[in-house]
């Protein structure tokens, strides 16, 4: 089955993720575990250099399970991000995107242990003492505690509507949490998220820049001299390794 | 235990815009310049790959992480400080070159109003006009007197701009002509004139056209490739200090940069600086740097700060009203004006430059008779057109969500079809607003941290309700399809994200309430300079860097004085 299948407008989120193959059920094994950060056919992506007219046969970096560990926190994961930009007539949604690869590399970053925030004590009750990476895995375990509160399911097996249900009452605070704060734990998944559909390629997500193809947005290009008087264009788009 | 180095003529503090303006001066007129920067060095040649959203817009790349400091903030004194911890409310330049690596590049002018603003205020509308708390000063400078310094940062700048019909006059024209006009401009300019207003080009330092400036420096022009603000000029067309400033020290031969070094006090004997501590940030090692003519260039904030620590001038108390370091701290902005979404129109949006925008000041200053409103002074109306890049832009209409189905939709539908006509006003200094060091936290030196106590004057908040409702008549005028004011901010929100703060080492002609004269010299420290916005007693509607500027380059002729006559 194609992935383009499963564009047909009214396919839910649950159903297109089962069918890429991205989610297992029972106790995670084999294919289906790693098939979500493998392209299918193959591990090596094929990228033309800009500069030159040869084909460089660049590995896969799509294996790389740099901070995630445990498969519930990524399943969990795929589902709230597609749910937060999902697939639809326009184009891809985050997963497909690899929103999930960019996230998974920025928590295992120097920004995923907060380096550049001012970290001294004391931590105010309204203050988090969690970093990014911790807020994120208790945020998504949360999420599946409160799903098997409300369904008996895991938050991966909810359909659309309770999905989104759960996520809207982390987003407005209507969800409590013991050590941090579901708001905040949203408004920081649904930033990765963005960044992971819309940031350069070389960061994991924007695969191909389809993004950026979706968007209309040009990318990183040298120059508008020309066409700062102009109209609005629609202008192929070129990444920062495109220079 | 600190080495101590051999005397300089001039050591500054941090290597920035002021910095470099100290810098290029002195060493050109024959003294030696010592500069002590606590970021690192850089210039354009690491500017190649700039492009990046995720590496400096969202990340910061150029800014100061705040992992070894940072400020706290509260709006009254009542109040707990909390710590800024994020770079989303507290950002600092960092590095050679500072704030002007990255920044957008605006280069206004003041009113010959804002540098009187008690007096004429008093004259024209009586004192009743503003609370008794509102602490607003004249400058002890003119427009007038500043002017030639406006016409010489100009030029060393490259600016780019035309004359706006409202401002003081002029004994030049700007350097260069305005930037070009996209489409969004030429429709807010036909509104706006619609209107009856006066539109005309935001001046600042992105150079239209290529240009050699009388230091000698060549600007090539801006690309408009709309990595602008946050990003640095890969091109050559910003005036960044890194890029026309420390070149000409340099050449010099007179000049010393000192990166990776963090200047953490002011050392003096009596009433006169002998120079600075400093520590090298890789290794721990501490120096002496003495000087006969210390330059208080940093940030700020910083500047505030590095007095406080040193014990230098008499701390402010807001309650007796007695002291100067840390009175009239002042700012401008916060988010005013309102959006407008298109359904018709699609805009060329993914180009653009900091600087590139057209404005009008008939709500601006004392531009208009202030006798029926309850307020004074008022805001800068303006179309910009930074470049809109996909992270850091979103625009749906009120009412939809920031995520899902019908945000992915919407979003992409917007991205070229919304327009924001924005304002900045000042925000009036007030008695109660200031700063002093926090009792809670500290760096990691153990040093205490800059607190800000801060609020915004009754005046501010007419100010905003008053401008937002201007700037939606432009939107509707524009043809926008659905209009929505920004929302209304009752109470500073503790977000320092334009680097606009000022005051609290103010300037004047009262050595009891101010704590620098109008050659920037502390009246307590005669061989100490401090300049940068910090010498403001408050702030005009707009950016304070071309005032900075002016004011910097007349106080080194001043520092010369001092050292020719050794």
């Amino acid at each position: 089955m194609s992935e383009h299948e499963n564009q047909k407008p009214g396919m839910s989120r649950r159903n297109f993720l089962k069918n890429m193959g991205l989610t297992v059920g029972g106790i995670a094994i084999g294919g289906g575990v790693t098939s979500l950060f493998k392209p299918e056919s193959n591990t090596k992506d094929q990228v033309v250099n800009a500069g030159s007219q040869h084909v460089h046969e660049v590995v896969s970096n799509d294996a790389a399970l740099t901070f995630f560990k445990r498969q519930e926190d990524i399943d969990t994961l795929l589902a709230a991000i597609e749910q937060i930009y999902p697939t639809d007539e326009l184009g891809p949604g985050a997963v497909e995107l690899g929103a999930h690869i960019y996230i998974d590399r920025q928590l295992s970053s120097q920004w995923g242990i907060n380096s550049d925030e001012y970290r001294k004590f004391p931590i105010m009750p309204f203050e988090s003492a969690l970093n990014r990476g911790d807020l994120i895995i208790a945020g998504l375990r949360h999420l599946n505690e409160v799903a098997m509160a409300q369904h008996e399911k895991r938050f991966r097996d909810l359909d659309d509507e309770a999905q989104i249900a759960i996520l809207t009452a982390f987003q407005i605070g209507e969800v409590q949490a013991p050590n941090f704060s579901p708001p905040i734990f949203f408004a920081i998944l649904r930033s990765l998220t963005i960044e992971g559909v819309y940031c350069d390629p070389m960061y994991g997500g924007n695969k191909n820049m389809q993004a950026w193809k979706m968007r209309e947005f040009p990318g990183a290009q040298h120059s508008y001299y020309n066409e700062i008087e102009q109209e609005f264009k629609v202008i192929p788009p070129n990444s920062v390794a495109g220079h | 235990m600190a080495i101590e180095l051999p005397k300089v003529d001039v050591v500054t503090i941090g290597a920035g815009w002021t910095g470099g303006i100290v810098a290029a001066e002195l060493t050109k007129a024959g003294f030696n310049v010592v500069s002590i920067e606590r970021g690192e060095d850089r210039g354009v040649q690491d500017f190649r790959y700039i492009h990046d959203e995720i590496k400096y817009g969202s990340r910061y790349g150029l800014l100061r992480k705040l992992n070894k400091e940072t400020i706290t903030f509260r709006n009254n004194a009542e109040g707990f400080a909390r710590p800024l911890r994020s770079q989303i409310f507290n950002v600092t330049g960092d590095g050679v070159g500072g704030g002007t690596t990255h920044y957008a590049g605006q280069m206004h002018r003041y009113f010959p109003y804002d540098f009187e603003l008690r007096s004429q205020t008093f004259e024209k509308y009586g004192e009743g006009k503003i609370t008794p708390d509102t602490s607003i000063r004249d400058w002890g400078i003119t427009y007038k007197e500043l002017e030639p310094y406006y016409d010489k940062t100009e030029k060393i700048a490259a600016v780019s701009g035309e004359q706006d019909p409202y401002a003081g006059d002029r004994s030049n024209d700007y350097p260069l002509p305005p930037l070009k006009k996209s489409p969004a401009l030429r429709l807010f300019e036909e509104a706006t004139k619609k209107l009856g207003y006066k539109p005309f080009s935001i001046p600042g330092a992105n150079a239209s056209e290529s240009y050699e400036n009388p230091d000698g420096i060549k600007y090539n022009p801006c690309q408009y490739c709309s990595f602008c603000t946050f990003y640095a000029c890969e091109y050559g067309a910003k005036a960044d200090a890194s890029y026309m400033l420390f070149p000409v020290a340099k050449r010099t031969g007179n000049f010393e940069l000192r990166t990776n070094c963090e200047v953490r006090r002011i050392l003096y004997e009596g009433d006169r600086a002998t120079g600075v501590l400093y520590v090298n940030v890789i290794t721990g090692e501490e120096f002496i740097q003495p000087a006969d003519i210390v330059a208080l260039t940093s940030y700020t904030v910083n500047n505030m700060r590095l007095l406080l620590l040193s014990k230098i001038g008499r701390p402010y108390n807001p309650e007796t009203n007695e002291g100067v370091i840390g009175r009239n701290i002042t700012d401008h902005h916060f988010s005013l004006g309102a959006i407008g979404f298109f359904e018709e129109k699609k805009f060329n949006l993914y180009a653009g430059s900091g600087v590139l925008g057209m404005a009008f000041n008939d709500w601006n200053a004392d531009n208009f008779d202030h006798s029926n409103y309850d307020f004074i002074h008022g805001a800068q109306v303006e179309i910009r057109q930074g470049g809109i890049t996909p992270i850091g832009t979103n625009n749906v209409p009120a009412g939809v969500p920031n995520w899902g189905k019908e945000f992915k939709q919407k979003s992409i539908h917007y991205t070229y079809r919304t327009l924001r006509v924005s304002a900045h006003r000042a925000s009036l200094p007030t008695r109660t607003n200031f700063v002093d060091l926090d009792p809670t936290y500290k760096d990691d030196y153990g040093d205490p941290l800059l607190r800000i106590t801060y609020d915004y004057n009754p005046n501010d908040r007419k100010v905003a309700k008053f401008i937002n409702d201007k700037a939606e008549e432009v939107l509707k005028e524009m043809g926008a399809d659905i209009i929505q004011q920004y929302p209304y901010v009752e109470n500073h929100p503790g977000m320092f994200m334009y680097q606009h703060f000022g005051g609290g080492v103010i300037m004047g002609t009262d050595s009891n309430e101010t704590a620098v004269n109008t050659h920037l010299q502390m009246w307590d420290m005669q061989n100490l300079f401090v300049c940068g916005a910090s010498a403001f007693p408050q702030f005009g509607s707009t950016n304070p860097t071309l005032t900075v500027g002016a004011l910097t380059y007349r106080s080194t002729e001043k520092m010369i004085e001092i050292l020719s006559s050794r």
